[in-house]
């Protein structure tokens, strides 16, 4: 499935990848190596295809709509996490490509593609910034 | 699957008298599971299942075996497909272990003093799982008095 698929160029590497992080549990923590509050590495874990595709929503293109950030939410309370494209496509053990796939909920959705290890999700987690953080309830 | 459902089949382990001896994490892993047991598929929004009976009550067994007095206030998180991750992160060193049923532990431990990584998957021989813990509670000793939670 990866192989028959190519990287969207049109996704620049200086492009943000927002992906959503729940309220309610949890999935924040401190993290000692980065001295922030971050998500959680199972914020990026994928419930069906052993982590090899990642839902992201595409900053510019959601912006560019006219879209806010709170809007990517879309649950109340969430918090919204951003990586730049360019630190999933080349900072992992195994390269990842981007690719739109637009849904009826989030027309700006794209896929990060490509084997993750334990690790790589990890890196992910520590690269997001948290530019809305979510309303934890506890 | 609710909380007292949980509750009702952890009984035979872990009663009431058993879990306020045990130790803080225990503790703490088993409120965070009793937790976990309200919730319902999607809390995620991107279709995430909710955690498996058979990966809570597998995590609550794993505390039980490999938790000693010196292992520090582990994070608690679902993971979308049904597992639970407990994991750690110290000055120096990150674990995680995704506990997907009784015989499968997905284990990440690095510690960036050393340059030592463990990515592995542990079934029922779980060596790595235990060396990984001697470093993390060697890891919390050292620490002790410095900013991270240690459970006493």
């Amino acid at each position: 499935m990866t192989a028959a698929r190519r990287d969207d160029e049109s996704i620049l590497d200086e492009d943000g990848l927002l992906r959503r992080v729940p309220h309610w549990p949890n999935m924040t923590k401190f993290c000692h190596q980065t001295g922030t509050l971050r998500p959680s590495s199972a914020c990026f874990k994928d419930k069906g295809t052993g982590d090899t595709e990642v839902s992201v929503t595409l900053e510019n293109d959601l912006l560019a709509s006219g879209k806010t950030h709170n809007d990517a939410t879309q649950m109340q309370g969430f918090g919204l996490a951003k990586l730049n494209a360019g630190f999933a496509r080349t900072k992992l053990s195994n390269v990842q490509i981007i690719n739109r796939s637009p849904e009826e909920l989030d027309p700006h959705h794209a896929l990060v593609i490509g084997d993750k290890t334990s690790r790589d999700l990890k890196k992910l987690a520590q690269a997001a910034e948290l530019i809305i953080p979510p309303d934890i309830r506890d | 699957m609710t909380s007292l459902a949980l509750v009702a089949q952890v009984q035979p382990f872990q009663d009431t008298t058993t879990l306020k001896q045990s130790n803080p994490a225990c503790r703490h892993v088993y409120h965070k599971l009793q937790e976990f047991s309200h919730l319902s598929d999607n809390w995620d929004s991107y279709g995430a299942l909710a955690p498996t009976s058979e990966a809570m009550l597998s995590a609550l067994q794993l505390t039980h075996t490999i938790f000693t007095k010196e292992t520090p206030l582990p994070d608690v998180f679902p993971v979308p497909n049904g597992s639970v991750q407990i994991e750690w992160s110290l000055a120096g060193l990150e674990m995680e272990i995704e506990v997907v049923s009784q015989d499968k532990f997905i284990l990440y431990f690095e510690n960036f003093e050393t340059d030592e990584l463990i990515e592995e998957v542990c079934s029922i021989e779980f060596s790595s799982l235990v060396r990984a813990m001697g470093y993390l509670h060697e890891k919390a000793l050292s620490n002790l008095g410095s900013r991270f939670r240690l459970a006493n």
